[in-house]
Order: structure tokens, then C-alpha cells, then sequence
């Protein structure tokens, strides 16, 4: 994907973060990304290693 | 993650009590930052590609700018944080009045607000994971979605406040500071609501990197990511000073950071090599009665050292690729580093020996050495520059190999590096790595970590062997990230080290640095371990 198709895509994802944090809590959303973020956890798989 | 608190800093504070964030919105957050990213890295690639065909672009001004454009998409890394604890105690800690005079706090105590809040956290964190572990493991059968999984968004649910995380009375007594520096240091890097709201891309000035403190029901704020406070204090405190036209401390900062940055070199370069080898701030003759100065001059033998650092700001204008200030920190940074280290590192390895201390200062005894070694140092990290920097002298014309290293980066490679042997033998590598870059870098960090395993020879041994003459170096920074993540949570751990075999190492500290031959030495020395066809 390139040019034209990548910012149309670019686009469409940003619209769709901004609908989540107008309908939650911006605050407990942000927090909450920047904590699996940094935990090292970015995803359902990683969350095992890190409770055992 | 800068994007997400940008993005959500366009909007205005949220009224009434709304939803909660559930575990489903933060997960697809995650999935759609990530899509994100690589769209708009597809996107530059794009645009590039476009503009290589309509134009003569193609020069390594034009690699730096869109090495630049590429950096400026994720989170700002400077340094480790030990490192830029290091440099912001060395820059604001000269200025504690003026800024508890102008400001109500000092920036030099940032370090320990960061430091509070992070175990704050961690201590609540800590809390719930224990929880989620003694919950019985029958509670969880039948869940539509894996236990663990759950079990983690449960602790990270209840690990962020929705009205803010934190208040200054907790702050200022974690941190052991007055709670109106607290109360003030907070406001000076809060960012309020609404305040971007046409912000809508990656690319885009973002408040929230510089500004990274949410504000809260009143009294209480979220530092989401809290660390980056540390990683952006210089550029925040210049556009602080510039805001609020406090001009004249404005210019005692820019003043603060050229003194810390040499004085820092010079510190490192004394911890690795001794006081006796190293010379700081000398002058040499230039001819017609001139003298010019070199930052500092490390004697080893009939070798030396030959260093300058640059205190200089990078501009914002650069990090998003504008072309003209690329080519103007190119010069300034840059260029004039290399000129004037070969203009040192020339006049030196010609035999010269009229050295004496800065301004006019008395003579320095010293005995001509037959071969240098620059590196020029830079306050800002300038990686794009690093990676280009032999390319764009040589297309400037400007002085041959020298290793460009930006402050924190030097810190990390002496404190891991700590024999002068070691040091010595990292430099040269990376300044003769300059001059035929057979190895394409992207960060000291993964520089520094193939050369703890096998000092680079596993790469250059593939050079000439495939379709191109250029290896690209992989991640071997992982040893580094993890020493220095313990380091920062106060951990007692193993410091990485330089892999030899038994014996050698004896036998490299055995060298007298201080003989002629000590740098050839160490160099055979360690390229005889390193492969087995040596002689």
C-alpha cells in the first residue's frame, strides 16, 4: 500500500480511534493503552508470560 | 502512544462521569495505533518514491530528512534514563536559582518527580497482579476470552484512575520536594484539553510529546507516560522559555548545555582513561600567530583521542524533514565538528607538540603520536545524521572518518566500556566504520551490543559475500535494554561485558597505555581473538 491508499487508510484508522475516545473515558483509554504498552504486553498472548 | 494522548488532547474535557475504557476498546486502540504506524511509514516510503523520480533527490541530505520523517513517527527515545538523568542534573542543576526565581521549581528535580510516580504506580500494579493471582483458577472456566488475558486487563483496568492518577501532595511526598514545586513543575508540563483540535496525523506537531500531563477532576492528573518527561526536558524547556519570552533564561540554558556537554565528555573520557591522559579544552597552533581549540585530546602512547562535542539544538524543523534546516544542522553540527577535529587530529598526527591550555593558558607537555582518532560529540541525539554522516562529508567535502555519537550514547558506551583498551578499541572500530561503512547502523545501542558478542567480526565476515556490499546491522540491543531497565527500577544486576576469552583480557589490561605501540597492540590483540584465520 502505498501514497494515496495508505493516507486514505491512515485516515479511516484515526476516525476510529477518535470515535472510541469521544464515547470513553479519554483518560481511563489512554492510561490504560500506555500501560499494556509499556508493560511489554502488547497483546492477549503476552499477557500469560506476564502472570506466571 | 504520543499520537493516542495527542489525538486525544484535540478534543475538550469530558464532561459528567463517561464510560469507562473496557478492555475491548484498549485492545483495539493497540491494533489501531499499530495499523497506524505502518500506514504512514507506507505513506513517506510513497512520497519519497514520487519525489526520486521527479527530482534529483537522492543525495544523503535527502537519506537524513527522511530518516528524520521516519524517527518523528514514534515516541522520542534520547537516551537510557540513568544517562539522561546524568545530563539534565549537569545542565539544570547550575540554573536551581534562576529557575525557582522564574519558574517556582528547577527542572534538575524532574528526575525524582518521574521517579515517584512511576513506583506509585508500580506499587498498584504490583497490588492487583497479586490479586489476579490468588483468584481462584475455577472462577475463570468458561470466560469467552483466554484467563490470562483477563486476568490482566482486570489489573490494568483498575491500574488507571478515570479521574487522574495522581495528586502533587502525593507527588511532592513520594518525591521528598515542596508540594508548590510540584504543583508548579506539573502545570508547566500539563497540556489542557481541546488545546489541538485540528490534530489528526502521525506527523504532525503533537503538544502532547513536550507536555505530557493530563489534568484530571480538580487537583488530580495522569502522566500516561511519564518517563517521556525525561526524554523531552530539553526541547520542552526551550519552548517553554520561548512562550513565555524568559529570554534571559533562554539564553543561560543554551549556555548551561554547551558547559554540561563538555564538561560531561571530559568527565567520561577522565572515568575510562584517567585523569593524566586526558587534556580538555587545549590549543594548538593554526598558524599566523592563531591558535584554535580542541574540545578535549585523550593520550594514549603514540595514539590519541581527538574530541569534540556539540552542545547545539536540533530543530524541530528538522525532526519533520524540512530540507533547509537538515542541510544548516548538517553544517553546524555536524560538518563543523568534523573540520574541526581532522583540522586537531592533523595537526597532531604531523607531529605537532605546541600545545598549551585554553586562552592563552600554559604550556602542555606532550609528545607527537603518529596516529588519531576523532569523534565529535553531539548534546541531541542526531541519529539520521549518524547513519549518513560519512556519505554527506564526503559530499561536503568535509574531514574524513569520524565516529558521531550523541552525549547519552557516549555515557552508555563508557559505562559499559569501562577498561581503556575497550573504549579505545569501540572508537576506532566505529570511526573506521565511518570511512567504509560496510556496516549500515541505525543506533549505538545495537552497535555497542554485536560488539559486546563478537566486536562486529560476524557482520564483517558477510561483507563482499552477498549482492550487496553493505550488512545491514540487526537488533542486538537487548542485553543493553534489559541492564538498563533494571538499572532504572533500582535493580542489583550483572553489567553487560566485553566477550573474550580467559586470558586476553589479562593480557589487553596488561598493556601499558601509555607505551608507543599500546593502540596497534590492542587492536591485533583483539582482532587475533576474533578470528581464527589470523595469523
Amino acid at each position: 500500500m502505498r501514497g494515496q491508499a495508505a493516507a486514505q487508510h491512515a485516515e479511516a484508522l484515526v476516525a476510529e480511534l477518535l470515535k472510541i475516545l469521544q464515547r470513553v473515558n479519554p483518560l481511563h483509554l489512554v492510561g490504560q493503552v500506555s500501560a499494556w504498552a509499556t508493560a511489554g504486553i502488547p497483546d492477549r498472548d503476552d499477557a500469560e508470560s506476564a502472570l506466571a | 502512544m504520543e499520537f493516542l494522548g495527542g489525538l486525544s488532547l484535540s478534543l475538550s474535557q469530558p464532561e459528567g462521569e463517561p464510560e469507562p475504557a473496557g478492555p475491548y476498546d484498549v485492545q483495539r486502540c493497540l491494533e489501531l495505533l499499530d495499523g497506524l504506524l505502518g500506514a504512514e511509514r507506507d505513506r513517506l516510503l510513497g512520497e519519497e518514491a514520487s519525489s526520486a523520480e521527479s527530482s534529483s533527490a537522492g543525495s544523503a541530505l535527502d537519506e537524513v530528512r527522511f530518516m528524520a520523517r521516519l524517527e518523528h513517527l514514534t515516541d522520542r527515545t534520547q537516551g537510557f534514563t540513568p544517562h539522561l538523568e546524568q545530563m539534565i542534573d549537569a545542565v539544570f542543576e547550575p540554573l536551581r536559582g534562576e529557575c525557582l526565581t522564574t519558574l517556582g521549581f528547577c527542572p534538575a528535580d524532574l528526575p525524582r518527580v518521574v521517579r515517584a510516580h512511576v513506583s506509585a504506580r508500580q506499587e498498584v500494579f504490583q497490588g492487583r497482579l497479586e490479586q489476579a493471582r490468588s483468584i481462584p483458577k475455577s472462577q475463570l472456566k468458561g470466560l469467552p476470552v483466554p484467563e490470562e488475558w483477563a486476568l490482566m486487563s482486570w489489573v490494568i483496568f483498575g491500574l488507571v484512575n478515570p479521574r487522574g492518577d495522581t495528586t502533587t501532595q502525593e507527588l511532592a511526598g513520594r518525591a521528598g520536594l515542596a508540594e508548590r514545586d510540584v504543583r508548579a513543575a506539573l502545570e508547566a508540563l500539563t497540556s489542557e484539553w481541546g488545546c489541538q483540535p485540528g490534530f489528526r496525523h502521525l506527523g504532525s506537531p503533537n503538544r502532547f510529546r513536550r507536555y505530557p500531563v493530563l489534568r484530571g477532576t480538580p487537583g488530580r492528573y495522569s502522566i500516561p507516560l511519564a518517563w517521556s518527561i525525561l526524554h523531552e526536558v530539553f526541547g520542552w524547556f526551550r519552548d517553554l522559555t520561548s512562550a513565555q519570552a524568559l529570554e534571559p533564561l533562554r539564553r543561560q540554558y543554551h549556555q548551561a548545555r554547551a558547559a554540561a556537554t563538555e564538561t560531561l565528555v571530559t568527565q567520561t573520557l577522565v572515568e575510562v582513561f584517567g585523569n593524566d591522559r586526558v587534556l580538555s579544552n587545549v590549543e594548538y597552533p593554526i598558524g599566523g600567530g592563531n591558535w584554535a581549540e580542541v574540545d578535549a585530546v585523550v593520550r594514549l602512547g603514540d595514539h590519541a583521542l581527538v574530541v569534540e562535542a556539540k552542545g547545539h539544538a536540533i530543530s524541530d524543523r528538522f525532526r519533520v524533514g524540512d530540507t533547509d534546516y537538515a542541510e544548516f544542522h548538517f553544517l553546524d553540527v555536524v560538518s563543523k565538528a568534523f573540520s574541526q577535529s581532522d583540522r586537531a587530529a592533523r595537526y597532531l598526527a604531523e607531529g605537532g607538540d605546541k600545545l598549551r591550555m585554553k586562552d592563552g593558558g600554559p604550556r602542555v607537555e606532550w609528545t607527537p603520536v603518529a596516529g588519531t582518532t576523532r569523534v565529535a560529540v553531539s548534546f541531541e541525539r542526531i541519529d539520521p545524521f549518524v547513519l549518513a554522516a560519512t556519505r554527506l562529508a564526503a559530499e561536503h567535502q568535509s574531514a574524513p572518518p569520524t565516529w558521531v555519537v550523541c552525549l547519552a550514547d557516549l555515557l552508555m558506551v563508557a559505562d559499559i566500556l569501562r577498561e581503556p583498551y575497550e573504549f579505545y578499541a569501540y572508537a576506532a572500530l566505529r570511526a573506521e566504520l565511518a570511512a567504509d561503512p560496510v556496516v549500515a547502523l541505525l543506533s549505538e545501542a545495537d552497535v555497542l551490543g554485536a560488539f559486546l558478542n563478537d566486536r562486529l567480526e560476524s557482520y564483517r565476515r558477510l561483507v563482499g559475500r552477498g549482492p550487496t556490499s553493505v550488512v545491514m546491522l540487526d537488533h542486538h540491543s537487548q542485553e543493553l535494554n534489559a541492564y538498563y531497565s533494571a538499572v532504572t527500577a533500582g535493580l542489583s544486576v550483572e553489567r553487560p561485558a566485553l566477550r573474550l576469552p580467559a586470558g586476553i583480557a589479562d593480557s589487553l589490561r596488561g598493556l601499558d597505555a601509555d607505551s608507543p605501540g599500546w593502540a596497534a597492540d590492542v587492536r591485533r590483540l583483539l582482532a587475533r581473538q576474533s578470528n581464527s584465520d589470523a595469523p
